[in-house]
């Protein structure tokens, strides 16, 4: 609870230091307030707290999903002042907005009570879509923005809808009321069965799941590539976990009336997101569409209820935060340094140009594609272990070839950085923005190496 | 009640306002003049398109007019109950009011409340 306080505190006095007007002030003081997050968050480790009367329950679930979000910003804060770097106006706006949704991230995992849930989703995604707009001239950031807010307050009424059928018939927003409810009750009302549906549609919405992707290539190509990588882990990550807990909690008892959705959005997911990702010529558009097909994977994870499926998503979310953020920080400098577009062919000779963001993109390409001593071979491991614990072999059949077709775009990158050359003209980054990108990667790798640090936690 | 039941609610619905509106195509006598897009009644006369431009500062005056308007919405849920909730819910309300009046104090540093 103390961590969510902080970080919420942090995001107003970023409001009242951007009169400052010193770029330093506010990044460091954004940095300390998430480093104290982190830590008090760290340390609430094992102990179960209630909060805000029931509201929240802040648990090691809770703690792990938070800690790992709260990381990931931290790195995404360190890439800030390179890419702001020239921007004066309104960027402690853009620092304290990614806090309050951070904050937002914060509730939607620990939640105790839907309309919590509800009130986090909120928290979460209203700064995004000013931040999605951020680039004020830009068209593309405006359509972003506006497509955005269109899909996400779609997903929004349908969630609400979802909620208010399920306290139609349970009578209570309260989680373990509504468990409760279905140890008792035998006969489901078919009402109940249309909520918890429209619960699902919404998140499919929210985590970018195939059938309701539409917004998430356009939005992660035209947002800000800093806001996208917030996007494309934070928010994320926090959809996953949310969907995770409010399934296994609430609904763990119904299988039937969601099983059979979750197992459509993730075949599709790994499907259509790695076909699609091989046409792009975009790299953001790539990446926003091999998003789409980690999702597929991540799904694995709420298919197969176990003891081991909430540790495998945890494992899986934390390496694949760390190399989307790898990804998108070289992309960021690639972009802002060669030309207006991000195309592959940007990237061509980047080896001879900086070796080490080369170095950096190679390995968090290879971790996304689940190549071994990677954080992303174990996550698939252990998610492709948890789903056939479940008895889910032939999805995991599926989800193997999906990951064998992914490998093929990843790998176009690798060669063009490696392979190809032109004219050589050395590409210089700051010292905390290179910090930023080795933690990421060094963290890749260890995670790879031994990852009974992270599986065994939850 | 059964899921056969809902899908025939959808259906039924479906059939009924499609059925309406197709069968007011057919039947209804349809006359175009400019007299029947005007306000019946009451409103004002039509007077020009409706993307005309103007002045964005009226957005900025309603947003922060919202702080206050929330801060009533809640005040008298709270009037109503204070004297049964003792010193928590004045402590309560006033944390609220402080948090208000941040984001007041800033809109006002901002130069939100200066009419250009």
């Amino acid at each position: 609870m103390f961590s969510i306080i902080t970080i919420a505190i942090t995001g107003v006095l970023l409001l009242y230091l951007g009169f400052l007007k010193n770029r330093w002030i506010y990044i460091s003081v954004a940095i300390t307030g998430l480093i104290t997050a982190l830590a008090l968050s760290v340390f609430s480790w094992n102990s179960l707290e209630t909060s805000f009367s029931n509201m929240l329950i802040i648990d090691n679930y809770a703690i792990a999903f938070n800690s790992v979000m709260i990381f990931a910003t931290i790195l995404i804060f360190l890439l800030a002042p390179h890419y702001f770097k020239g921007i004066e106006k309104n960027v402690p706006e853009i620092y304290a907005l990614l806090m309050f949704s951070l904050a937002g991230a914060c509730m939607v995992t620990s939640f105790d009570n839907l309309t919590m849930l509800f009130i986090g989703i909120e928290t979460m995604s209203i700064p995004l879509y000013i931040l999605a707009g951020s680039k004020k001239f830009s068209i593309r950031s405006n359509e972003a923005s506006f497509k955005y807010f269109i899909f996400s307050s779609l997903a929004t009424a349908i969630f609400l809808l979802g909620i208010t059928l399920v306290y139609g018939m349970v009578g209570s927003f309260h989680v373990g009321d509504i468990s409760n409810y279905f140890t008792i009750t035998k006969e489901i009302p078919s009402i109940l069965k249309v909520g918890i549906v429209l619960l699902v549609i919404s998140f499919g919405f929210k985590i970018a799941a195939v059938p309701f992707h539409f917004w998430a290539p356009d939005v992660y190509e035209g947002s800000p590539t800093l806001i996208t990588a917030f996007m494309a882990t934070v928010v994320k990550i926090a959809g996953f976990a949310a969907f995770y807990k409010l399934l296994s909690t609430c609904f763990i008892l119904v299988p039937d009336s969601w099983h059979h959705l979750i197992l459509g959005l993730s075949v599709l997911s790994l499907i259509i997101g790695n076909l699609a990702a091989i046409k792009q010529k975009d790299v953001k558009r790539m990446l926003a569409y091999s998003s789409i097909s980690h999702t597929g994977f991540m799904l694995f994870a709420i298919l197969s209820f176990n003891s081991f499926s909430a540790s495998s998503l945890l494992y899986y979310s934390f390496a694949y935060a760390l190399s989307t953020i790898a990804a998108f920080g070289v992309l960021m400098v690639v972009k802002n340094h060669m030309s207006a577009d991000g195309s592959v062919q940007a990237f061509e000779g980047l080896a001879k140009k900086n070796p080490i963001l080369a170095i950096v993109m190679t390995i968090s390409m290879l971790s996304m594609a689940g190549i071994p001593i990677t954080a992303g071979f174990f996550a698939k491991y252990y998610i492709f272990v948890s789903a056939i614990q479940g008895g889910w072999l032939w999805i995991v059949i599926i989800g193997i070839l999906a990951a064998l077709v992914g490998v093929a775009y990843y790998l176009k990158l690798i060669i063009a950085m490696f392979a190809k050359t032109s004219e050589t003209e050395k590409i210089v980054t700051s010292p905390l923005y290179i910090t930023s990108l080795l933690v990421a990667t060094v963290l890749i790798l260890i995670a790879g190496v031994l990852p009974n640090l992270i599986i065994s936690l939850i | 009640m059964n899921s056969e039941y809902l899908i025939l609610f959808f259906l039924l619905g479906v059939i009924l306002v499609g059925g309406a509106i197709v069968f007011s195509m057919f039947v209804a006598p349809s006359s175009k003049n400019s007299a029947k897009s005007e306000p019946y009644e009451c409103g004002i006369p039509v007077k020009s398109d409706a993307w005309i431009q103007f002045n964005v500062g009226y957005y900025l005056f309603a947003i922060i007019y919202l702080i206050f308007d929330v801060e009533t919405v809640f005040i008298f849920p709270w009037g109503v109950v204070m004297r049964d909730m003792g010193l928590t819910a004045f402590i309560e309300i006033l944390v609220f009011f402080f948090i208000l009046v941040l984001g007041l104090l800033y809109a006002w540093k901002k130069g939100a409340l200066r009419w250009v």
